[in-house]
């Protein structure tokens, strides 16, 4: 169907645009690639209009952008969307993003509809771009080669709270639930909380389970290490 | 004379004769005769048609006529150079120019110093040949300009956009034939008398055949200088009347019109009517005109007088054309669709480049993947607005075919978080708002 382009357009150029156009359907019809070779040498062939005219014409589609771009999306031009672009550079500078983020940042409600954010974000994870973790009833994006540990541990690290208990945890080497609270200025029950989450996502490990002693899981002490990342502490 | 005297001497003369007739007709077809870059080579034609039939008169033992052809190759190149200069870079100077312009001087002085030209008995006939370093230093200032030519032809080839490939491969052609093929029969002219003649048919029918190229599509010489990217038209309020592309453009779509409504804004004060403004930027320059009704914007990889004059006389004409609907304040762009008229007759020898493969996938921008039906009406649901759904059935037309059904799921699994965070927001936002007030 032809008619949503501009009547001008055909106006334009008259019978010939249309009969173009016609011959690129017909392609696209028998399930062919569409490209500048088969529309010429066919339109050439079917409509004998000359070389120069089709030439023309086929330029006007282009710049009228009837014609346009087909090749499918790579890795790289994925990245062309200025929303795809900003997202996947705000999960890659912040070591991972959530919905909360990445809405603040890159596509608040003006940008557009729920729709096209999930969209967007989609693509970069079909795409190998990035992933999603969840952490409690959060989502979380990271960067496709991070470890999903370490990305729970960059997720964790962002918050005071998580920080202060990590880094009394890291200092000692097992500490009992009870005393956590303690030695630090948070409400117990948001303690208790923080600790429980951890240890779902296995931060934390339970030396010994009767006793509620605690300890930080030897993985996430090595990415600790190994990823010099700060905590309070060292800060 | 000699019959091999005489065959010589009709192939320098028809040589002469053909690069007259060669130049002539640039001069006089409306196509390529007020073209700025190819001036200089209509000079450095004429030239060469003087040259070669000095080169004629050579052939028969006149000394003088000798001596003349080895003056006449240092204007000849000279102005050869400048032409292929404006091709390539928009400007004359550049230090080829300036090495032609010393090899030149040396060969002035070198024209009239003794020993320059002697006869030369070779086939049963005497004829006069320049001869010693003045031949040596012809030989060289042919063989830059030779170089540069095919230096120009390469670069021109490489670049040329897909639409006009068949063109450029002529232009090739040709070039390769009065550059590098003539200068190599040059030197082998020391194996065999015979490449003497040889090398006036390539150089002779080389450049027939490169003039022929851009005859047929000038556009061939508005490739390397600058790419063309987009022209731009909005009226006084800011409503868009006019768009045309010729290729992608690195710049991002809100500066471009950034820059347009600033100018807009500006007043009679700080620029007036129908002047320009050239804004420098990474991905580019914009031109800017700000006629009477309208502003015109105009991306380009770099700015040149030709660009700018093509814009001011774009304006005029476009105000002139439209200057009824433009004062009735009509905003539909389907009224200024005919303004393509202009773009013919203004930008007609900027090429496009929309694609640089003829075997380049395409699509037809209004024909929509066909999905399953309960998929694309899930797809309407989600996506209400028709730019917002057009733009995602452009990336599923791009994506592999299972991203259709992936993406609803992905879509159920988390929109009730991003609905709950945006509660939370709306929520966070009127609190702010209250508190404000307070």
């Amino acid at each position: 169907m032809i008619s949503n382009i501009s009547d001008s357009i055909i106006q334009s150029k008259h019978l010939s645009v249309q009969k173009v156009l016609e011959v690129a359907e017909e392609i696209v019809n028998e399930n062919k690639v569409l490209n500048i070779e088969i529309i010429y040498s066919r339109s050439k062939r079917q409509l004998q209009i000359p070389r120069k005219g089709l030439l023309e014409i086929i330029q006007l589609l282009f710049s009228k952008k009837i014609l346009i771009d087909g090749s499918k999306h790579t890795k790289k031009t994925v990245l062309f969307n200025q929303y795809r672009r900003k997202m996947y550079d705000l999960i890659y500078l912040n070591n991972g993003a959530t919905f909360s983020l990445l809405r603040e940042k890159v596509f608040n409600l003006q940008s557009g509809s729920t729709g096209q954010f999930l969209w967007h974000l989609k693509l970069l994870m079909k795409f190998d771009l990035i992933k999603k973790i969840k952490i409690g009833k959060y989502s979380v994006f990271l960067p496709i080669t991070m470890d999903d540990d370490l990305g729970k541990l960059h997720y964790f690290l962002k918050k005071k709270k998580y920080q202060k208990i990590l880094d009394l945890i890291l200092s000692t080497e097992d500490i009992k639930m009870a005393d956590v609270h303690k030695n630090v200025d948070i409400a117990r029950e948001k303690v208790y909380s923080i600790l429980k989450i951890m240890l779902e996502q296995n931060i934390l490990k339970y030396v010994d389970s009767e006793n509620n002693t605690l300890c930080i899981s030897p993985k996430i002490k090595n990415l600790l290490q190994n990823n010099k990342l700060i905590t309070l502490k060292n800060k | 004379m000699y019959i091999l005297q005489f065959i010589e001497f009709l192939i320098k003369l028809i040589g002469s004769i053909s690069f007259f007739l060669i130049a002539t007709f640039m001069v006089i077809k409306p196509k390529v005769k007020n073209i700025p870059s190819l001036f200089y080579i209509k000079i450095s034609l004429f030239i060469m048609a003087a040259l070669k039939f000095f080169d004629s008169l050579a052939t028969l033992n006149y000394e003088i006529c000798a001596i003349t052809v080895g003056i006449l190759s240092f204007p000849a190149v000279f102005f050869a150079v400048i032409g292929i200069n404006y091709t390539i870079k928009d400007t004359s100077k550049t230090y080829s120019l300036y090495l032609v312009f010393a090899m030149g001087i040396l060969l002035l002085y070198l024209a009239f110093q003794p020993g320059g030209v002697t006869t030369i008995e070779a086939n049963g006939f005497k004829a006069s040949k320049i001869t010693g370093v003045y031949r040596i230093l012809f030989l060289f200032i042919t063989a830059m300009y030779a170089i540069y030519m095919f230096y120009w032809g390469l670069k021109t080839r490489l670049n040329v956009p897909i639409l006009i490939k068949k063109e450029g491969n002529i232009f090739f052609i040709g070039v390769l034939l009065c550059s590098i093929i003539t200068i190599s029969f040059q030197f082998m002219i020391q194996i065999h008398y015979i490449f003497l003649s040889l090398t006036d048919i390539t150089v002779f029918l080389g450049l027939g055949i490169t003039i022929y190229a851009i005859y047929r599509e000038p556009k061939l010489l508005y490739i390397l200088p600058f790419r063309v990217n987009r022209l731009l038209v909005k009226n006084n309020e800011g409503y868009p009347l006019y768009d045309h592309d010729w290729a992608e453009s690195n710049l991002n779509e809100i500066t471009f019109t950034g820059f347009l409504n600033t100018i807009q804004t500006l007043s009679e004060e700080v620029i007036n009517i129908g002047s320009l403004v050239d804004i420098h930027l990474d991905e580019g320059i914009v031109i800017l005109n700000k006629a009477k009704y309208i502003t015109i914007g105009l991306v380009a990889t770099k700015s040149s007088k030709l660009l700018r004059t093509a814009v001011s006389h774009f304006s005029k004409d476009f105000e002139d054309k439209f200057e009824r609907i433009l004062k009735k304040g009509c905003v539909d762009m389907s009224e200024y669709q005919s303004a393509y008229e202009l773009i013919l007759k203004y930008f007609s020898n900027f090429p496009y480049r929309f694609v640089k493969d003829k075997k380049h996938p395409l699509l037809l921008s209004y024909k929509k993947l066909s999905l399953p039906q309960f998929i694309e009406e899930k797809y309407k649901n989600l996506f209400r607005q028709e730019t917002e759904y057009e733009d995602i059935h452009s990336d599923l037309a791009k994506s592999p075919i299972s991203l259709s059904e992936e993406f609803l799921e992905f879509y159920n699994e988390n929109v009730d978080e991003l609905e709950e965070l945006d509660t939370k927001f709306n929520i966070l936002n009127n609190k702010n708002k209250e508190n404000k007030n307070i």
